[in-house]
């Protein structure tokens, strides 16, 4: 459980780490790291890169439109027909951060796995 | 041995990112676009407006004041540092806006949008946007002072831009999928041609052609006159031509060419047009001369204005900047005001062309084959092969229509001769006029304007008051440019230029007021050849009527005029449509409609129910009167409205009045019935209640520059008014700027426009002014008088040079 909590604090420490310098995919990226130096048991490294993909963007996205009265967020619900639920739209980025977060995170750990002469113990 | 959860990890991610890194359908990317870290959700905010910035190319340090209302007052040391700071500033607000204008006018929309924008580049190609481009940075770079301060200009704008990371750059580009390339002079050049474009790109010669064939001179000439009955011109009544040196250009013997041409180019939109008016101080309430500008044209967002403060120690200006274009285009300084409105000329005209052969690498003319010039234009389609589209160029311009563009004769093309393609450096009139201290300054800033023309007001601080009807106008024969012409014979070439000291003006006339409203600038005595090319007839004779009205003028009034929505077009002829209805053959509804039109004060009011009614009248009846211009496959113009409610009221039983689908000889009086029956047979329609008032017929709508997008555009802005009144407000035209200044020392101010200053649509100031627009309200302008004047600023920003 507390490696489980390491791996996600770390996973959105990076996020915020790589936010604005580098391309969208830094949170994959993020996962991927964590996944590799940090493996978990069975399919927890998806789950957690998940959890913690989705609560980065969670706490990225609110912290931004928040502060601007969720002006854009606002018209970013018509664009993308929503039916001005900025909750919907909070609820897509998430599930979109979190599964692009969770696949990496998995295949992170599946590369530390493949390339690991030994196995490294999963907790 | 691989595991299958590494190969099935490994797809999935793989997967993920594909589906998020690419465009699917209409979605943009998805994985940049909703990522907090770089998507959309960086731009919720607005651009920052404090602390410093340390600038390479600076030479000084740059204060750089806001207001409560996001307008930057720039006060630099030199002019050079002056416009690499509007450069900056401008592009910190509107780079999205700045760039894609000039793209849309360079006809370069197909590398964002693909094929679906490939029609319209090779139509801005065909025009010879890019050629008038280069011609004007020619004449710009020409000149050692607007180079220079044309150079600052684009430096500070890739100043901006090379300080952005991916997460900065503004919205439209994530949701496009593409970045900001640098800025350069002849982007600058481009968005002047984009302006020359909208205001004088328009001519209708080849559908006069069209009309002129297919209904004789008689008629072409009683329908489509060079003079309406009565004019009210810019240049009023009485002025004498007495300065006027040169002479007419005599008309040549050959006859017009009665061709055939099904389609052209999309013209401007004919509600692009202006008011300005200036008092002398005899006339104004203060003693100070007051003036007034509101330009109408499309109701963008990003607003086509942005509103800066722009100082040097020599010279401080403020007013209404064109994002791409250096200085104040209509606004003030501490000495004079200016503002323009649309000169309405005919500048572009068409010439057949004969080819030697389908090659089209010769021409007929004066009896030879004169080689064409070939200019490919190489149109990049995003994610697709290149566009080759070879226009061919002779001395007339560009053959825009040939074999491979809306023709179908091969050795056949209509070539255009173009004000737009002569170049000329526009930018100097406006650096000249930002530092410009009287009359005598504004009169020289003057000779550098060549197109489009326009009518330049003016006004000082002593007391002048003036308007030059300016621009590069051809010295034509009667008739020349109305119709489509031989390309093969001299005679028919513009001959020469009227000089610019003969063009019509007038400086402190008796009258005690210079206007304009896009009318006639001048009356028949004017000696040069003008041919009526869509002159406005009703804003201007309100305008005039309520200046000429009153001795006493504040700035009250100037509100009021510029906020009138008085329909005189309805009020000439509604009287006329209501007596030809007989109450007696109605059913009740109708007789509540007709009760309502009946008791009408002509006011479109923007919750009047009667300007609906009689706006669905008119379009009936103006349909059914000109029924012989709706051919299918032929480029035709209906008469100008004002024409046609002559034409109804003095010519009642004209043949245009017969209705061709019937087969009974119909007069005006019977068109009346007719359109209104058929304007109303939907009688359930016509609920007279909210939905029927004005502003909701209307629909007015300030929409964002990408096609209209909905999520970043404002609909059913609540605003009475229409084309032909002063507060010319359509579904998407209206005031795009209202200004008035009093010229006290130093002037005060009050200014408005349709948007905010934010190019960006996640920050508040985006539509800020919007509501107050609509409501007639307006902002007192910010004039600072120095760097010290700080009380009514909210943040600054210093620029610096990188040490």
């Amino acid at each position: 459980m507390k490696k489980a909590s390491v791996n996600a604090l770390a996973i959105i420490g990076l996020c915020f780490l790589f936010a604005g310098h580098l391309p969208w995919w830094s949170s994959m990226l993020a996962a991927f790291i964590v996944g590799f130096s940090m493996p978990l048991k069975r399919s927890a490294n998806f789950w957690i890169s998940f959890l913690s993909g989705a609560l980065y963007v969670l706490i990225h996205a609110f912290a931004l439109s928040h502060a601007n009265d969720f002006i854009l967020a606002r018209k970013m619900t018509v664009l993308f027909s929503l039916g001005q639920n900025i909750w919907l739209l909070f609820l897509i980025s998430a599930l979109i951060g979190g599964l692009s977060a969770g696949v990496s995170g998995a295949f992170g750990k599946e590369c530390r796995g493949l390339y690991s002469k030994k196995q490294t113990p999963e907790c | 041995m691989i595991r299958l959860p590494f190969l099935s990890s490994l797809f999935f991610t793989v997967l993920f990112f594909c589906l998020l890194n690419n465009p699917i359908g209409s979605l943009p990317p998805l994985g940049s676009v909703l990522a907090p870290s770089v998507g959309f959700w960086q731009n919720e905010g607005d651009e920052d407006v404090s602390g410093n910035a340390a600038l390479d190319s600076l030479l000084q340090p740059v204060e750089v004041y806001y207001d409560d209302q996001y307008i930057p007052h720039i006060f630099a040391k030199s002019d050079r540092d002056l416009y690499f700071a509007q450069g900056y500033i401008t592009a910190k607000h509107r780079l999205w806006q700045m760039e894609f204008q000039t793209h849309a006018s360079a006809g370069r929309l197909s590398e964002i949008f693909g094929e679906k924008a490939l029609e319209y580049d090779r139509m801005q190609r065909r025009k010879g946007m890019v050629f008038g481009a280069e011609n004007t940075l020619k004449d710009m770079l020409d000149d050692p002072e607007t180079a220079a301060l044309l150079r600052a200009y684009t430096a500070g704008v890739n100043a901006y831009i090379r300080s952005l990371n991916t997460a900065a750059y503004p919205v439209e580009y994530k949701l496009l999928d593409y970045k900001p390339e640098a800025w350069t002079p002849l982007k600058t050049a481009l968005l002047l041609m984009y302006m020359t474009d909208m205001l004088c790109g328009g001519d209708s010669d080849l559908e006069y052609t069209n009309a002129l064939r297919l209904y004789g001179k008689e008629r072409f000439d009683q329908w489509f006159p060079d003079f309406f009955d009565t004019v009210d011109p810019v240049i009023s009544k009485g002025t004498s031509w007495k300065h006027i040196r040169g002479v007419q250009t005599n008309p040549p013997k050959t006859s017009f060419l009665l061709d055939t041409i099904s389609e052209t180019f999309e013209k401007p939109h004919p509600n692009n047009g202006s008011n300005n008016w200036a008092i002398a101080p005899k006339k104004s309430n203060s003693g100070h001369a007051i003036l007034a500008n509101d330009p109408h044209l499309k109701l963008n967002l990003p607003s086509i204005w942005f509103v800066m403060q722009l100082a040097t120690p020599e010279h401080n200006a403020y007013g209404a900047t064109l994002p791409g274009a250096l200085g104040v285009i209509s606004g003030f300084n501490k000495d004079i005001a200016w503002g323009e409105t649309n000169a309405t000329r005919d500048v572009k005209d068409w010439y057949q062309i004969h080819f030697q052969d389908a090659q089209k690498t010769a021409y007929r003319f004066e009896g030879k084959w004169v080689p064409t010039k070939a200019r490919i234009e190489k149109i990049n389609l995003k994610n697709q092969e290149a566009f080759l589209d070879t226009v061919c160029y002779t001395h007339h311009g560009p053959v825009s229509y040939d074999a491979n563009f809306k023709g179908t004769d091969q050795k056949k093309g209509y070539a255009m001769k173009w004000i737009g393609h002569l170049g000329g450096n526009g930018q100097k009139t406006f650096l000249a006029l930002n530092r410009a201290k009287n009359y005598e300054d504004y009169l020289a800033a003057l000779q550098h304007w060549v197109a489009p023309a326009q009518n330049i007001v003016f006004a000082s601080t002593t007391g002048d008051i003036a308007l030059w009807v300016q621009g590069d106008f051809a010295n034509k024969w009667e008739g020349q440019g109305k119709f489509l012409m031989d390309g093969s014979v001299a005679e028919n070439d513009w001959q020469s230029f009227i000089p610019k000291s003969d063009n019509a003006f007038s400086k402190n006339p008796p009258r005690g007021f210079v206007s304009s409203a896009n009318q006639h600038p001048t009356d028949q005595t004017y000696p040069y050849y003008v041919f009526n090319d869509g002159y406005e007839m009703y804003r201007n004779r309100i305008i005039n009527d309520f200046l000429n009205a009153n001795d006493r003028l504040s700035i009250a009034d100037f509100k009021a005029l510029q906020n009138n929505n008085f329909n005189l077009k309805a009020s000439e002829i509604l009287p006329n449509m209501l007596a030809a209805v007989d109450p007696e053959r109605l059913q009740d509804k109708e007789k509540r409609l007709l009760t309502l039109l009946e008791n009408w004060d002509f006011i479109n009011h923007k919750d009047a129910l009667a300007p609906s009614l009689f706006a669905a009248w008119w379009k009936q009846l103006y349909r059914l009167t000109w029924d012989e211009f709706e051919l299918e496959k032929i480029a035709l113009k209906k008469p100008f409205v004002y024409q046609s409610i002559y034409l109804l009221k003095n010519h009642p039983s004209g043949p245009y009045a017969d209705i061709l689908a019937t087969s009974t000889i119909e007069t005006a009086n019977d068109l009346y019935w007719i359109s209104f029956k058929q304007a109303f047979k939907d009688l359930d329609a016509w609920r007279l209640d909210k939905a029927n008032r004005w502003k909701n017929e209307k629909g007015t709508a300030a929409k964002h520059l990408l096609q209209g997008l909905p999520a970043f555009s404002h609909f059913d802005l609540p605003i009475g008014g229409e084309e032909n009144s002063p507060n010319a407000v359509t579904e998407d035209h209206g005031p795009s700027w209202k200004m008035i200044v009093e010229m006290s020392s130093p002037p005060k101010a009050l200014g408005i426009y349709p948007g905010g200053q934010s190019g960006n649509p996640g920050s508040f100031y985006y539509d800020n002014m919007l509501e107050k627009w609509a409501a007639g309200e307006y902002y007192e302008a910010v004039f600072m008088q120095n760097e010290t004047d700080t009380t009514k600023t909210t943040s600054r920003q210093l620029l610096h040079p990188k040490p």
